[in-house]
């Protein structure tokens, strides 16, 4: 019930702050303060609706749906290549346009993925402490959709699952020293595609000193501190901020916890970042006390995916890590990602309603 | 097996729930630096780049002859801004404003629609304009008070005193000089604006920064004085038919410059309309061929250096001489003539011979002596240094020539200070304008006093040559016109030809004449020099009237007495030295009840109304701050008389 609460709650402080983030650069650029207010406020009702459905739908189910949703999704990822199909933003092209809707694959790819490893991990449990046939298959999978993600510069996302596939297989039991291993291994290929792509090349020096370069790769993390900074402890009031007024780049998406910083301060920050952590914390217990292991690695994966991009995107919006274009479940602007976060709540949910009384 | 396996399962996800508490506390921890431990370095630059200042005028400080009677002062006068934001119906708004301002309604409605929040309306309004736009009342539009030059006297000093630009620096004169001085800090409104640079509100709680107020300067330069030369060289340019001339008057023994005077000249409350050349300043912007009035310095030297006394004579050849293959003329001819004959006639082959018996390098080193081929370092910008060749580059006829002020040029200001050097004992004094700063309450910041700038010749010297230049004056020398009743004076006349381009020109003269007055103890010095008369050329003749009567009105202004020895001409009555009904008035207007000879009543009138009261009546008057006048000294109706120290203070109204 917490979990469901959290996911409500962010879900509508989300909606607030993408009108508050969004009203003055809406205005100027769609002549209409409400756009974005309006379409999340949709997204967040489809998700909702979402949300129910899959919470009354048995779990079992996506047993069977796991491999043909994947590779439903992975047909899809590959769509966004098609011309006239694929749209294409800022350099990036990941998504599909619908009519009055512009539909992001990457973000269903990071659930299916979820779906279809809690599906194999429990059919090969016995298997997984080896390597050729316990572990090696997932990475070559993996892989492949890695290569699919940074081909639409989808970093955030190849990321992402990445690291959620590694969690979920330690979580099963892959030996540690495998998944080291791999992490020396990818070490030379990680570092041949920041140093190849100047985009990330420039990233990651603005991540270690982003004054040296403040009007331009430094640019978004210092304003974010501005504003951060700016809240102060009790922050500027609701509306009150300024950064969000064409300062802050991706206000009301990835930064929308700078915004929300600098109007609620660091009492609103730690709020935030309490409720994703209670969610997290109670899913991985919905995860330990479900009634079988599908259920169990079902749930820990959502609890994983939401955890990790939460609380990457709060390290990016402090300048922990460097930016990498991840959006803060619930909160940041997006009909894809809310949707999805919201369904994967719901079965979560149907997972905890099936619980075997904890252990 | 299984369940051994799902065990160990359940323990690594709770490793991994306690990741998440790892990332959540690194996580806020970070958020908790920001925000609360090192957050103030960081509003600071956000405020920086959240706020721009609207910048107000600053004001200047005053700027007075030496009675401290005003030359320019800085008024107090409302601006009017809109912030449109504010604002409930901007059509509306804009049609009642728009007959107030002079406006049309469209063109005050698109300005009013820009993007901009904050729009200037009208700066440094009229007061009545913005008694009628507060009168509206209107939500969004507010005042504030920016200051604007006003330069009570008009034309009177405008080449010293300069002007200033739109933006409130100073351009010219004393203005441009003591800029630093006089500019005041600038005073600003904050606005906030967002990162496409449109400012968004007035910031609240801010009410910016009024501007503080800059020094006052008090010139060495007397208004009446001034007023006189510049009356003086009006009426000799326009009797000659010529182009342009400088007056000069200065305190020879410390190098106060009393008056420069100027024309053509200019308005300096109105320079949108100037002509060109009208500002230039020419007694120490333009240098000219002096001619004979150099022979001063020339008879100077040749006597300091003991090659000649005065009783040796010189033969003058009948008028016509040949040196260096080509001939020097005499206007007049004359045969042999003693030295101080040659300075009374003004003959250039007795100059040629004193040259001569000089030397070009002893010539050389006396005119530098004197100042001339550097600049005399008054506190004036655009000055000019003259031209003077280094000795070495002297050749042939040079010498000669030099000796009689040709092939050499000077500005007047150089000739001012030289003969006043004669006329003080042989000191060549710094000439200077500034005589004190002080801030508004009249403490004085800082004092400049007369500078030596090096002894030239010895006191016997001066005073011999002094004597000289008194028999140009009298009866039968070149320079008659500048006698002045009841007072001994000494000087010398000068014409030279113009050059042009390479050549000298056959019509084009500069008439001019220096002097001093009384000889035996100098109180005044003068330059007069008059551009290209058409009637008559001689600088005795077109310059030396000029001379005198300048001299003739400031000394009877001075109250200098007259010298015993000289008998009083039975000549016309001295004019009258007041230049009470004469001075420019500035706008018309009377103020009633007030007699001649009283107080008048300033109880609330502005600056401006009181300068404008005040200049009617010759009076000099302190103003102290701004705004309306609130008290005075004396009180309304006591006996006044010009002499008296008249203030008034002020204060700005609510």
């Amino acid at each position: 019930m917490i979990v469901l609460m959290m996911a409500v709650i962010l879900t509508c402080f989300g909606v607030v702050m993408v009108y508050s983030a969004s009203s003055v650069m809406a205005a100027k650029k769609f002549h209409d303060g409400f756009f974005f207010l309006k379409r999340q406020s949709l997204y967040a009702l489809i998700g909702f609706i979402g949300m129910g459905v899959a919470m009354h739908v048995d779990y079992h189910v996506w047993k069977k749906w796991a491999v043909p949703l994947f590779l439903g999704t992975f047909f899809l990822l590959l769509l966004v290549f098609v011309p006239g199909i694929g749209g294409t933003a800022k350099g990036a092209s990941r998504w599909i346009r619908l009519p009055g809707f512009n539909f992001q694959p990457s973000e269903l790819a990071k659930v299916a993925l979820i779906m279809y490893m809690a599906y194999s991990l429990e059919k090969r449990q016995e298997k997984l402490k080896q390597f050729m046939s316990g572990f090696f298959p997932y990475m070559l999978i993996l892989g492949v959709f890695i290569a699919v993600l940074l081909a639409q510069h989808d970093m955030g996302a190849a990321l992402t699952m990445l690291v959620v596939a590694i969690v979920m297989l330690f979580a099963a039991g892959t030996k540690v020293q495998y998944i080291l291993g791999m992490g020396l291994v990818a070490l030379p290929g990680i570092c041949y595609l920041v140093f190849t792509k100047a985009y990330r090349m420039r990233r990651i020096t603005a991540f270690l000193d982003p004054w040296q370069d403040p009007t331009d790769a430094g640019f978004q993390i210092i304003q974010s501190w501005l504003a951060l900074g700016t809240g102060g402890f009790f922050g500027q009031g609701l509306g009150e901020g300024k950064q969000k007024l064409f300062y802050l780049p991706e206000a009301h998406t990835d930064f929308i916890l700078s915004v929300l910083g600098e109007e609620m301060g660091f009492i609103g920050v730690i709020v935030i970042a309490s409720m994703f952590l209670l969610l997290v914390q109670r899913s991985i217990r919905v995860a330990i006390s479900a009634e079988d292991s599908f259920g169990r690695f079902l749930a820990f994966g959502i609890a994983s995916l939401i955890g990790l991009e939460a609380f990457i995107n709060m390290s990016v919006v402090t300048g922990l890590l460097p930016t990498k274009g991840i959006a803060l479940p619930f909160l940041s602007y997006g009909g894809s990602s809310l949707i999805i976060s919201l369904c994967a709540v719901g079965v979560l949910l149907n997972v905890s309603t099936r619980m075997r009384g904890t252990p | 097996m299984i369940d051994k396996w799902e065990k160990w399962a359940r323990v690594r996800m709770r490793f991994v729930a306690l990741l998440f508490v790892g990332f959540f506390i690194a996580a806020t921890g970070r958020a908790f630096y920001l925000q609360v431990l090192d957050n103030d370095k960081l509003v600071k630059i956000a405020e920086k780049q959240h706020q721009k200042s609207i910048l107000l005028t600053p004001s200047r400080g005053g700027i007075y002859d030496r009675n401290n009677a005003p030359f320019a002062v800085s008024i107090e006068m409302d601006s009017c801004y809109a912030e449109t934001r504010n604002m409930e119906n901007i059509p509306e708004a804009a049609a009642q404003l728009a007959p107030a301002l002079g406006y049309s309604k469209d063109e005050l409605e698109a300005k009013l629609k820009g993007a901009k929040n904050f729009v200037w309306l009208a700066r440094r309004m009229p007061p009545e304009q913005a008694k009628r736009v507060k009168a509206l009342d209107l939500e969004g539009v507010g005042f504030v008070k920016e200051s604007r030059r006003f330069y009570p006297n008009s034309q009177v000093a405008a080449h010293v005193i300069g002007f200033t630009g739109v933006d409130p620096s100073g351009l010219e004169g004393v203005e441009k000089k003591y800029d630093n001085i006089i500019l005041g800090n600038t005073g600003y409104l904050v606005t906030e604006r967002d990162a496409l640079g449109r400012d968004i509100a007035l910031k609240k709680g801010s009410e910016g920064k009024a501007g503080s107020k800059g020094s006052n300067v008090v010139l060495t330069l007397d208004k009446n004085i001034q007023y006189i030369a510049e009356k003086e060289l009006t009426k000799t340019i326009e009797k000659n038919g010529a182009k342009a001339g400088i007056a000069i008057v200065m305190e020879p023994d410390t190098g106060r410059v009393l008056a420069m005077a100027n024309y053509p000249s200019f308005n300096p409350n109105n320079i949108k309309e100037l002509a060109p050349g009208a500002i230039r300043n020419r007694a120490i912007a333009d240098s000219f061929e002096p001619g004979s009035t150099f022979k001063i310095f020339l008879v100077a030297a040749a006597l300091e250096a003991g090659v000649i006394r005065p009783g040796d004579s010189f033969n003058c050849e009948n008028g016509s001489c040949n040196m260096y293959g080509r001939t020097i003329h005499d206007t007049h001819k004359y045969g042999a003539l003693t030295v101080p004959q040659i300075l009374k006639y003004s003959s250039n082959i007795g100059a040629a011979k004193i040259g001569q018996r000089l030397g070009s390098q002893r010539l050389f080193t006396a005119l530098t002596g004197f100042g001339f081929g550097e600049k005399s370092s008054i506190d004036l910008p655009g000055e000019v240094s003259g031209m003077l060749r280094p000795q070495e580059k002297w050749y042939g006829i040079d010498l000669a020539t030099i000796s009689f002020g040709q092939g050499v040029t000077a500005t007047a200001l150089q000739l001012t200070a030289a003969v006043s050097a004669v006329a003080n004992g042989g000191n060549l004094m710094k000439p200077y304008l500034v005589d004190r700063i002080v801030d508004d309450e009249g403490v004085v910041l800082q004092q400049f006093g007369p500078q030596l700038k090096r002894r030239v010749v010895s006191p016997e010297t001066a005073r011999t040559v002094a004597r000289m230049l008194e028999g140009v004056v009298a009866d039968g020398g070149t320079g008659t016109g500048a006698a002045v009743d009841g007072y001994r004076v000494a000087g010398k006349t000068g014409t030279a030809q113009k050059v042009e381009g390479r050549s000298y020109s056959a019509s084009k003269r500069i008439g001019s004449f220096i002097g001093f007055v009384p000889v035996e103890k100098p109180r005044l010095a003068i330059m007069v020099m008059v551009d290209e008369p058409t009637a008559n050329v001689y600088g005795g003749v077109v310059a030396a009237p000029a001379f005198s009567a300048i001299a003739q009105q400031s000394l009877c202004y001075l109250n200098v007495p007259p010298d015993k020895s000289i008998k009083k001409k039975p000549a016309p009555a001295p004019e009258k030295v007041t230049p009470q009904a004469e001075q420019a008035v500035v706008e018309g207007g009377t103020v009633e009840g007030a007699d001649a000879g009283t107080m008048p009543n300033f109880r609330g009138m502005s600056m401006r109304q009181v300068l404008r009261v005040m200049e009617q009546r010759g009076l000099n008057v302190k103003l102290q701050g701004s705004g309306r006048a609130v008290e005075q000294n004396p009180p309304p109706g006591a006996r006044i008389t010009t002499q008296d120290q008249v203030w008034v203070r002020f204060v700005p109204t609510a």
